[in-house]
């Protein structure tokens, strides 16, 4: 591993004015889960790291008066899984929370992380194969072996997002609690991903200086079912082949909201606008589910070796739409 | 950017001088004394597409808007990649069919040796690179009435394979969030020359000796009457 300086940060203010005076050059750490394989790997080398963890009052898990939640970027996820508000009102955040990686990791690593690591693609991991994103050669996944790769929003970079958390909460319509030099910003979740048409080398908004702090998750719908399905390669414990988050309302046999996010199908977390579109007013039934699930998956654009993912997707929105 | 640059009206204000006169004007290198009548300098190079070796991957279009936006210019892609709708990407290679099968046709810029678009240009934006002979737009200087787009005689139309949105239009493009028209640019002021080449990796495979082709995917061909009849 390259040698680096170690700032454990005090308050986000300070947090901040490190990594704005480092630049492209520092990086925020929280449980480090990903960061320190990254750096052992050489794939990213820098030169600082500021500790969030340190933060006084970046781990935190509070209700809001709306009865929402305020969850720092610097809670473990542990502490999401378990707490007893979130299993009780949040049941799509604990059960996304219980699927991440194993219980180890889940005590070490941070909510803040989860939403802010780093693609799994192996091209982009391995330094030593060529990749678009990491160090602007090519896209070793076109032409190579793309079976986990995007379905769905790849261009020229075909990672995955492979936050399990991120579906979750933008199907429960959380906000984004951007620090940084400028002050602080809010922002739908959904718009803290980017995908690589809209920046090729990063996977969200954050610029050298800004941090996620927070996330603020509103009050779920009233009388709402929430699903998280998740599918991997093994059921012990590992990243998302696809994932499915969705929260729905239904009135009668008519579904008045909902909100349907996918994960690992596309560089940024997907949500499923055009499904939403044609299920919000409409009957719940599985002709209509299959047309709307049809209708979004029209735009996917399957590789050499992962056309199986449309499928998968298609069975899983299926499922947690209906509840089957 | 350190590049000479020329716009329309001061090429033809240089082509009316003396050559005297227009070298100490401009400061070009590449105008000589010309007539009023006469065409600009050809572009050293143009984007040489084959639609047959596209595998409709879009990093062509992606590392086109990056670096572009990197150099504080618009981050719309020059070059647009059009597909027949669900076209899966790379399947044409992978069935081990000829390639071409999947349809993708990437539309850049023909560089014309007598663009229309430098001549329409109320605002004198569209300029000749003094280096490689780009014809690009001073994107400082746009003002964004869309005659460049309109002149350009070249269609690009259908759907982007990126985005998957119908786009019916030419080969310059308007960015809505800066307010400007942009084209290809050959990327004249990298080193490394148009980052759509260096991103192709039909073209990296191609050089490793993968896919077996006596040309790239995305070129660069000389500019000629020949090179600039031949890209669709």
């Amino acid at each position: 591993m390259k040698s680096f300086s170690y700032v454990a940060a005090e308050s986000v203010q300070r947090a901040v004015g490190a990594l704005q005076r480092a630049g492209e050059q520092g990086v925020p750490v929280g449980g480090g889960t990903d960061l320190v394989g990254l750096m052992k790997n050489r794939v990213v080398t820098p030169e600082l790291v500021v500790d969030l963890k340190t933060v006084d009052r970046l781990a935190h898990i509070e209700e809001t008066p709306e009865g929402g939640l305020r969850i720092g970027a610097a809670t473990t996820v542990a502490d999401v899984q378990y707490h007893p508000r979130i299993r009780e009102r949040f049941p799509l955040l604990h059960e996304a929370a219980s699927r991440v990686a194993s219980q180890q990791i889940r005590n070490q690593g941070t909510v803040g992380g989860n939403l802010c690591q780093r693609p799994r693609c192996w091209y982009y991991r391995n330094p030593l194969t060529p990749c678009l994103r990491r160090d602007h050669t090519y896209c070793s996944a076109v032409l190579g072996d793309n079976r986990y790769h995007a379905i769905l929003g790849g261009a020229g970079c075909f990672i995955v997002h492979p936050s399990d958390l991120a579906p979750a909460l933008i199907a429960l319509d959380a906000e984004a609690v951007i620090e940084g030099p400028g002050g602080t910003k809010r922002m739908p979740l959904e718009k803290f991903f980017v995908l690589p048409r809209q920046d090729l080398h990063h996977e969200n908004v954050l610029k050298p200086g800004e941090i996620l702090a927070e996330v603020v998750v509103p009050q779920p719908m009233s009388s709402g079912r929430q699903t998280w399905l998740k599918f991997r390669t093994r059921e012990v414990w590992d990243f998302a082949v696809l994932s499915v988050a969705c929260q729905l309302q239904v009135v009668g046999t008519a579904i008045r909201d909902i909100r349907l996010v996918l994960g690992a199908v596309a560089p940024a977390p997907w949500r499923c606008h055009t499904a939403e579109g044609l299920l919000r007013g409409a009957q719940l039934t599985p002709d209509v589910v299959d047309g709307a699930i049809r209708a979004e998956l029209a735009k996917a654009r399957p590789m050499t070796h992962n056309a199986y993912k449309v499928e998968l997707a298609a069975e899983l929105m299926r499922r947690a739409i209906l509840g089957d | 950017m350190t590049v000479q640059q020329e716009g329309r009206r001061a090429f033809l204000t240089a082509a009316a001088a003396t050559a005297g006169s227009l070298f100490a004007l401009l400061g070009a290198v590449k105008v000589a004394a010309v007539a009023e009548t006469e065409l600009p300098p050809l572009s050293e190079g143009v984007i040489f597409p084959d639609p047959s070796l596209c595998v409709g991957c879009g990093a062509c279009e992606v590392a086109c808007g990056q670096v572009h936006r990197e150099a504080g210019l618009s981050g719309v892609s020059r070059i647009h990649v059009f597909a027949p709708p669900g076209a899966p990407v790379g399947i044409a290679i992978a069935n081990g069919a000829q390639m071409g099968n999947a349809g993708y046709l990437p539309s850049p810029c023909k560089q014309c040796p007598d663009p229309e678009c430098f001549v329409v240009c109320p605002a004198d934006a569209l300029r000749i690179d003094g280096t490689v002979g780009a014809r690009f737009i001073d994107e400082s200087v746009c003002v964004a009435c869309g005659k460049c787009e309109a002149s350009c005689p070249f269609p690009a139309e259908g759907v982007l394979a990126v985005s998957g949105e119908e786009h019916s239009g030419t080969r310059i493009f308007y960015d809505p969030d800066l307010h400007v028209y942009t084209k290809c640019d050959m990327c004249h002021w990298r080193p490394e020359g148009p980052a759509c080449v260096g991103a192709c990796p039909v073209n990296h495979s191609i050089q490793l000796g993968l896919i077996e082709s006596d040309h790239l995917c995305l070129d660069i061909r000389r500019s000629d009457e020949a090179t600039y009849r031949q890209i669709l």
